[in-house]
């Protein structure tokens, strides 16, 4: 061919998540997955941690080479006031850079007058709390230009004026937002050992249609007064009632992109890796191989 | 029912102020005050590992412990006020000079000062240095009009103490060598004015003289190079402003006042 193609202008074209395993990538596997290459279906990243210049380079990189999805803690949708315009902008601008195959965030709150707390704050699950949601959620789908995931959360505490269990809330505004779920098995795990719900009840709850994408993580259990309370710690494998959890889950809602999250206490790639074949052989529904294979 | 705002200002005061919040919640096995305890825990760790990440050197003199400690104080006083934690903790050197439990490390707000304007110059956006040769075009009856704009990474910082050399032993990475060069270091050989940016080559720390510095300030907080110059032995001027050139401390820059004279971004 004489002429060559014209090439559209901007950054490359956004590459869906496949309904296979990937792993949270955090910065001490940058070099390592950047050098050797592993093969991992896809990568999930926290948004905050790329809003400056060095990080997003190495994300450009990252994103040249495996399909990535872009998952924020910090916008606090669950804010009463409203969220921080700044921020949503600089999350557009990572978006419009990335084209990410994925765009998402949880149910949680984190900033009240300006203070950001670090932190996804449990919310209560009443009307008026949907409706802040609802609008938020709105606004970050309408400044992005695409529908977003929200994340059901784990959580240690329940008010006493909550009004809509959890499931029911994020179904709702799944209807009135058009935004779609991430379900993680374990903070389904956390928060109904924690509150004395039913685990397989809350999967049924939700809209399964909706949901498009599964996490997974560690967790570890809290000592002296907050015993026998589950913590949310991404510092360990999955535990064996979370892979069952999550079989579940695969039969309830189907297959989906699965994520292993690690946050804390971050073992080499390869161990991610290997949490990620286990998730890849219950997705190609080879379950009783891999659950041979878990306790090898 | 309480509005929601309301259960989050109160949510805020339980997580910073360790205050028994007027929150209802369901208890259980577990009470209450243990069920925000987790949350108090994750807020402060979470804000002191992004200290940590900014403050390295300044936690490697006091400790784990002691750095912990302080964190907490700096946090409850002053949380953050952006989402991007690599933003967080701009006044962590004025904390610490106001921290008592810190007196006796005399030089410490100086270090968190070097410290925070390197994590500044890390994070800050990108942006190519200006040239000398982009100066060229300039005609000279137009030079006393230059005026710089600041690359993005430069912070210009003075300390009391010789906070570089503390800087660059203490985060030496062999132990041995460390406390050889620590010892090495003169506490009290005086203060040092230094420009901090984030050049082609990565992080650049310089030193500068008093006036050089002075002139380094004039120039980046937008004073036309005529009036800049007005203090300055013209040699001298000339020289510095090569060095900074050199260094990248600038952006780009504009004629005072705006004229017909093509941009900087047109000329190439």
């Amino acid at each position: 061919m004489a002429v060559a193609a014209v090439q559209p202008a901007g950054g490359p074209r956004p590459a869906p998540i496949p309904a296979v395993a990937g792993i949270g990538l955090r910065a001490p596997h940058h070099a390592e997955l950047l050098e050797r290459r592993p093969a991992v279906g896809w990568v999930e990243v926290h948004s905050e941690n790329y809003l400056s210049e060095p990080s997003f380079t190495v994300l450009e990189q990252v994103r040249a080479r495996y399909p990535v999805s872009l998952h924020s803690v910090g916008l606090s949708l669950g804010s009463a006031e409203g969220i921080d315009r700044r921020h949503l902008a600089d999350l557009t601008t990572l978006a419009r850079r990335i084209e990410p195959g994925l765009v998402s965030e949880h149910l949680a709150w984190g900033a009240v007058d300006h203070d950001f707390l670090a932190d996804l704050l449990p919310l209560p699950l009443t009307e008026e709390s949907l409706d802040v949601v609802c609008r938020n959620v709105s606004e970050v789908q309408d400044a992005l230009g695409r529908p977003i995931l929200m994340e059901n959360p784990s959580t240690y505490l329940q008010f006493r004026h909550s009004t809509i269990p959890e499931p029911e809330f994020l179904g709702a505004l799944v209807a009135r937002t058009g935004c779609g779920l991430i379900c993680d098995i374990n903070n389904v795990f956390v928060s109904a050992t924690n509150h004395g719900w039913d685990a397989q009840q809350y999967l049924r709850a939700l809209p399964a249609e909706a949901i498009g994408e599964f996490h997974l993580a560690g967790h570890s259990e809290a000592d002296g007064d907050a015993a026998p309370l589950l913590l949310d710690t991404h510092d360990r494998r999955v535990s064996p009632q979370v892979w069952s959890l999550f079989e579940n889950a695969l039969a309830i809602i189907g297959r989906r992109p699965t994520l292993i999250e690690w946050d804390a206490a971050i073992p080499p790639l390869r161990v991610l890796q290997e949490e990620a074949a286990l998730a890849g052989r219950r997705l190609a529904g080879n379950v009783g191989e891999a659950r041979d294979a878990a306790f090898a | 029912m309480p509005h929601l705002l309301d259960v989050q200002r109160r949510f805020r005061s339980a997580v910073l102020a360790d205050a028994s919040p007027p929150i209802e919640i369901i208890g259980g096995r577990v009470n209450a005050a243990a069920r925000l305890a987790i949350y108090r825990n994750n807020v402060i760790g979470n804000l002191t590992r992004a200290l940590r990440l900014s403050y390295p050197a300044v936690e490697r003199l006091v400790g784990e412990d002691f750095f912990a400690v302080a964190a907490q104080r700096f946090i409850v006083a002053s949380p953050p006020g952006v989402a991007d934690l690599n933003q967080y903790g701009a006044g962590f050197a004025d904390f610490l000079m106001s921290f008592e439990a810190a007196a006796s490390v005399s030089y410490l707000a100086d270090v968190a000062r070097l410290e925070w304007a390197v994590s500044r110059a890390l994070h800050a956006a990108a942006a190519s240095s200006l040239t000398p040769d982009a100066l060229r075009e300039v005609p000279a009856e137009r030079q006393a009009d230059l005026c710089f704009r600041a690359h993005p990474s430069l912070s210009l910082v003075v300390v009391n103490y010789p906070a570089r050399a503390i800087w660059e032993a203490v985060l030496t990475a062999d132990a041995e060598e460390r406390s050889d060069r620590l010892a090495a270091v003169d506490i009290g050989s005086g203060g040092e004015a230094l420009a901090v940016l984030r050049g082609d080559g990565g992080l650049d720390v310089v030193g500068l003289s008093d006036a050089a510095f002075a002139f380094a300030g004039m120039l980046t907080s937008g004073r036309p190079l005529g009036e800049a110059l007005e203090d300055t032995a013209p040699d001298d001027a000339a020289c510095w402003l090569a060095d900074f050139l050199a260094h990248g401390f600038f952006a780009d820059f504009s004629l005072h006042p705006e004229n017909a004279l093509p941009q900087h971004g047109t000329m190439s």
